[in-house]
């Protein structure tokens, strides 16, 4: 599962209130703050594309500048690709006649 | 779709770029403790916390004196430590040592003082 | 800490993020508070609070400490000494081998247990042998666990015959013990904690709760603040303290002066008509002097009549004016509810047993008593100075079980239940405290053993008492886990098992009984107490040739010292000693204390009763199983305390007298002395964590700011205080707390010069023996600006 360390940027003043909308998110762990509106969250998904649309959402909270990746590791997410355990939309190569459905 | 997973893919070399010197300050995070308390003399360390804070700090003195912990005198090193365990923020671990049922049932991915500011600790209803 | 792979990554893409804006991110892991592999749940070892606490341990090592939410006590919560004292368990400067020295000019030497149990029974054997029974003592202590005291004082009693069994609640709680006693017939309180949670209005005496009894005062504290307008708290104190913070009215009178204003309280009582009618009625008569005379509500009245508001607030000075007698009398009155807390202020003075006994007054006229959330709760000061020593036979003219040793009858039903020989337990009581060390002074007493307690700094004037104790010719036998000033003074020094280093019973303010479970084995070769009197008892009884010394241990024989050890001591204290009695603790087995989250308050006969935490509050049928048993009529309250064979409760006349040593033109100040949250008793535990020996390091006197500019004393100059027995030097601390013409000392500190014990008088109350730690005259006067001074500890 994609693991990804991110720094958001908000206005100090909405930090209580998106820092209250994140923990309702299961997937998302803040690990710290400051008073400039710096949020060090990292968000853990199935998938990438999960990934991308919690981020999507995220950044839309009022208040929020930035949603900024850091770091994100993938590991997990490629083995299963690898597998056939996960199709994802985008692919590495060029579909074989049999993988298309 | 493709296009935003393959501007994170750019956005990832970019910060993964980025993160070399990065990982060099992340070392230096993961290495360096929580905020140190200015260097004191071992006399200096004799004075209690309060006395000095009150002069040093007068603000956060006040909400502390104030607060439910001041009136029954929680005293600073109880969270903060003393100079060999110091933490600005303190692990939470010593706000179970009184509030163990709140600590279990909190939110895991908050720290105590995001919805109970420090050092008020007024409850938000 | 082995963290998850998963746990790790997300640290990692965390602390990344965090390193781009520059962010430190608390995720050190402190030691400290790291997680603990099991958590053993207890006791606290400090205040009489009785806080439930887990000890934390991981690999072995006891890491943190943690408050029980269920508790009915604390409720979860803790005091920076009950959080921190697991740093003690593997603390450098523990004892750990027996030590010993023939002379006291001698250094010490390690020797082996079986020869320091060989040494401790010659010596007492000797004594006995050359002087009589009456030439050895045992000075305990209200620290010590119940199992402990009692096996000591049963080896002393029927196995040494010498009631020479002291402790140091004679110190704090014995005028509060003879206040309950003759007041309402039986010893401790009537109600518990839980009234706190239903008072009206909080009556907070002689008391500095907030630093003495913290968690306690948080509940005090809550009860307040969540009604405001509804809860009245009252401060009477002639030093303004913490706890005065949360009071509405403050009462400042000069120290000593309170038996006035009690007095002039119920004064006004009986002239407005506020008192229970009914209530006196019923369950009330007058008595008087040492007679106990019974006299008429009528003859109370005509004496009380003296006592009038004008008259007290001329005695009492401060901001006491009549006016103001009269406001807090009519709101202690009519209050739905009055609860009276004290502790010291009232208990540590040359009529405390009066005192006390004035305060009941004030219940007893007004009908305050017995209801939820009315009571005359006194405040015991030591974690177990009620369920080891007052309950446990640990003092020297009461045995276990609340039975005054005097009592032909409950003696011999004390050594029937022991098995041994009518005759054995001496039929008068042995020396209390003051008059102990002051037999060891005229080298009457030869051989002495102190156990878990420091005299050398605790006892009033204690130079005086020093000075015997440093004889060549006293045997001096000190069990302890620190040097003190008291292992100074010993011959042999024996290591002891710490708290949650072995099991026992501790019995809090609430007459509530908690168990501590041992949670790791203490350092080096330290051990439980009850092994210790064990071995000794049956060496005493190869020395003496006195077979009946080894009845007294024989059903503890072969017991593993730990649990099984303690678990014996305490079923036969607990099913033999206490059945029938007013503490019946029957149902309190340790299987019962070890399925509670908290304990058990006596009256529990069974388990059943137990299971429910016993007793809540005592004498009302329903709630008192043994007031249903020895009820004598249909009255809903039935005080069947033993010492009140009218099954009344009594109202005293009692006369106002003051402090025995008052100011005068040569020491015009009052000295009083008193503890600060930071530090226990002698500091010698306190003194070794850190954090509580920066937040406290020295004593201070605290000085009244007018008095101050008088003397031109500024905050930390030195300061030298006299009385007429002696000098200290301390530094100032110029506070708005003493009234003006006092000064307060803290009494921790264990430097020569600033041990204040050294100048305050031996003073005692003739009837509860009780020293007046309180109050005495001295004069201060400025020595220099401020000096560098060092905390000290004794080292060995």
């Amino acid at each position: 599962m994609p693991i990804g360390g991110f720094v958001v940027h908000v206005q100090p003043e909405e930090k209580e209130e998106i820092l209250r909308e994140l923990s309702r998110h299961p997937q998302v762990e803040v690990f710290g703050h400051d008073e400039k509106g710096h949020l060090i969250v990292v968000l853990e998904t199935e998938t990438s594309e999960e990934m991308e649309a919690l981020v999507e959402e995220l950044s839309r909270l009022r208040g929020v500048i930035n949603f900024n990746l850091a770091y994100l590791h993938a590991e997990d997410e490629v083995k299963k690709i690898e597998a056939g355990e996960i199709k994802p939309e985008i692919r590495f190569h060029r579909l074989r006649p049999e993988e298309s459905s | 779709m493709r296009n935003i997973l393959a501007l994170m893919v750019l956005f990832l070399g970019l910060f993964l770029v980025a993160c070399q010197t990065g990982k060099a300050s992340k070392t230096q995070a993961a290495a360096a403790p929580s905020a140190q308390h200015p260097e004191l003399s071992a006399r200096e360390k004799l004075i209690p916390c309060a006395t000095c804070h009150r002069e040093v700090t007068p603000e956060i003195y006040e909400e502390w004196y104030n607060s439910l912990h001041g009136l029954d005198n929680v005293k600073c090193f109880q969270c903060h430590g003393t100079y060999e365990n110091f933490a600005v923020e303190p692990p939470i671990g010593r706000c179970a040592a009184c509030h163990a049922r709140e600590v279990t049932h909190a939110p895991k991915n908050k720290a105590c003082w995001d919805c109970h500011p420090a050092h008020k600790f007024t409850v938000h209803r | 800490m082995a963290l998850s792979r998963r746990e790790f990554l997300k640290r990692t893409a965390a602390l990344t993020a965090a390193s781009l804006v520059g962010m430190n991110l608390p995720l050190k892991v402190d030691r400290a508070q790291a997680d603990a592999d099991r958590w053993v749940r207890g006791t606290c070892r400090f205040c009489g609070v009785g806080c439930r606490v887990e000890l934390g341990i991981k690999d072995g090592r006891p890491v943190a400490i943690r408050g029980v939410p269920q508790s009915r006590t604390n409720m979860g919560y803790l005091c920076m000494k009950g959080m921190l004292f697991y740093q003690l368990m593997r603390h450098p400067d523990r004892l750990t081998k027996p030590l010993y020295r023939e002379s006291k000019k001698e250094k010490f030497r390690e020797i082996s247990w079986e020869e320091a149990l060989s040494i401790a029974a010659k010596k007492f054997a000797e004594s006995i042998k050359n002087h009589g029974p009456d030439s050895v003592a045992y000075y305990g202590s209200g620290q010590a666990l119940t199992e402990e005291t009692y096996l000591f004082q049963k080896i002393m009693r029927a196995g040494l015959r010498t009631n020479n069994v002291e402790g140091n609640p004679r110190l704090c709680m014995a005028s509060a013990v003879g206040g309950y006693i003759t007041s309402f017939g039986a010893d401790e309180p009537i109600g518990s904690y839980a009234d706190i949670e239903q008072a009206f209005c909080f009556f907070i005496i002689g008391s500095n709760m907030a630093e003495a009894h913290p968690v306690l005062f948080r509940r005090v504290m809550r009860r307040k603040l969540d009604n405001p307008r509804e809860v009245t708290v009252i401060n009477a104190d002639p030093r303004r303290s913490p706890t005065s913070r949360i009071a509405d009215i403050h009462l400042q009178f000069k120290p000593g002066t309170d038996l006035a204003l009690l007095n002039a309280m119920a004064y006004v009582i009986v002239e407005e008509k506020l008192y229970n009618e009914d209530f006196l009625n019923n369950y009330c008569t007058f008595r008087v002097g040492k007679e106990k005379k019974e006299v008429s509500f009528e003859d109370y009245k005509k004496f009380i009549s003296a006592y009038t508001p004008e008259k007290a607030a001329d005695i009492c000075g401060g901001n006491i004016t009549p006016d103001l007698i009269r406001k807090v009398a009519r709101i202690f009155a009519t209050s739905p509810a009055t609860m009276s807390l004290w502790t010291m202020g009232i208990n540590q003075r040359i009529r405390g047993v009066w005192a006390n006994n004035l305060i009941h007054n004030l219940h007893l006229l007004t009908g305050q008593l017995c209801r939820p959330g009315a009571d005359s709760f006194s405040l015991t000061g030591q974690p177990n100075a009620c369920g080891g020593v007052r309950e446990g036979g640990g003092l020297c003219h009461i045995l276990p079980g609340h039975r005054p040793v005097k009592v032909d009858k409950l003696r011999h039903e004390v050594e029937d239940l022991w098995g041994v020989p009518r005759g054995r337990i001496p039929a008068k009581p042995g020396y209390h405290t003051i008059a102990m060390f002051s037999a060891v002074n005229e080298g009457k007493i030869k051989a002495i053993w102190i156990n878990c307690t420091s005299p050398a700094q605790s006892l009033p004037n204690c130079d005086k008492y020093r000075k015997g104790m440093a004889r060549e010719d006293v045997f001096i036998i000190v069990t302890d886990i620190f040097p003190t000033k008291t292992t100074e003074l010993a011959n042999l020094i024996l290591p002891t098992a710490f708290h949650f280093e072995k099991t026992g019973v501790f019995g809090c303010t609430e007459r509530r009984s908690q168990l501590t479970v041992k949670a790791i084995d203490p350092p080096g070769e330290a051990k439980p107490e009850v092994w210790i009197a064990r071995e000794w008892a049956l060496k005493l009884a190869e020395e003496l040739n006195d077979p009946v010394i080894k009845k007294c241990v024989e059903p503890f024989l072969g017991l593993e010292p730990g649990y099984e050890l303690p678990k014996a001591i305490w079923t036969e204290y607990t099913q033999k000693l206490t059945a029938g009695r007013d503490n019946d603790l029957r149902g309190a087995t340790y299987e019962v204390l070890q399925q509670l989250p908290d304990g058990v308050q006596w009256p529990a006969p069974t388990k059943e009763w137990a299971l429910k935490g016993g007793t809540y509050k005592k004498f009302v049928r329903g709630l008192d199983p043994l007031a249903d048993e020895h009820a004598i009529d249909e009255k809903p309250y039935q005080f069947y305390g033993p010492a009140h064979k009218d099954h009344k409760l009594w109202v005293w006349l009692r006369p106002y007298k003051g402090p025995a040593e008052e100011p005068d033109a040569e020491y015009p100040f009052y000295l009083s002395t008193g503890r600060v949250i930071d530090h226990w008793h002698t500091s010698s535990m306190t003194g070794r964590i850190k954090e509580l020996m920066r937040a406290n390091p020295y004593a201070y006197i605290e000085i009244n700011p007018k008095d101050a500019q008088r003397l031109g004393i500024k905050p930390g100059d030195m300061v030298l205080v006299e009385t007429r027995r002696g000098k200290n030097i301390l530094p100032a601390k110029v506070y708005e707390g003493p009234m003006e013409g006092m000064v307060f000392v803290y009494w921790y500190d264990m430097a020569e010069d600033r041990m204040i014990n050294r100048v305050t008088k031996d003073a005692f109350d003739p009837g509860s023996k009780e020293p007046e730690f309180k109050i005495c005259a001295c004069r201060i006067k400025r020595l220099s600006g401020p000096k560098p001074l060092k905390p000290y500890l004794v080292r060995l």
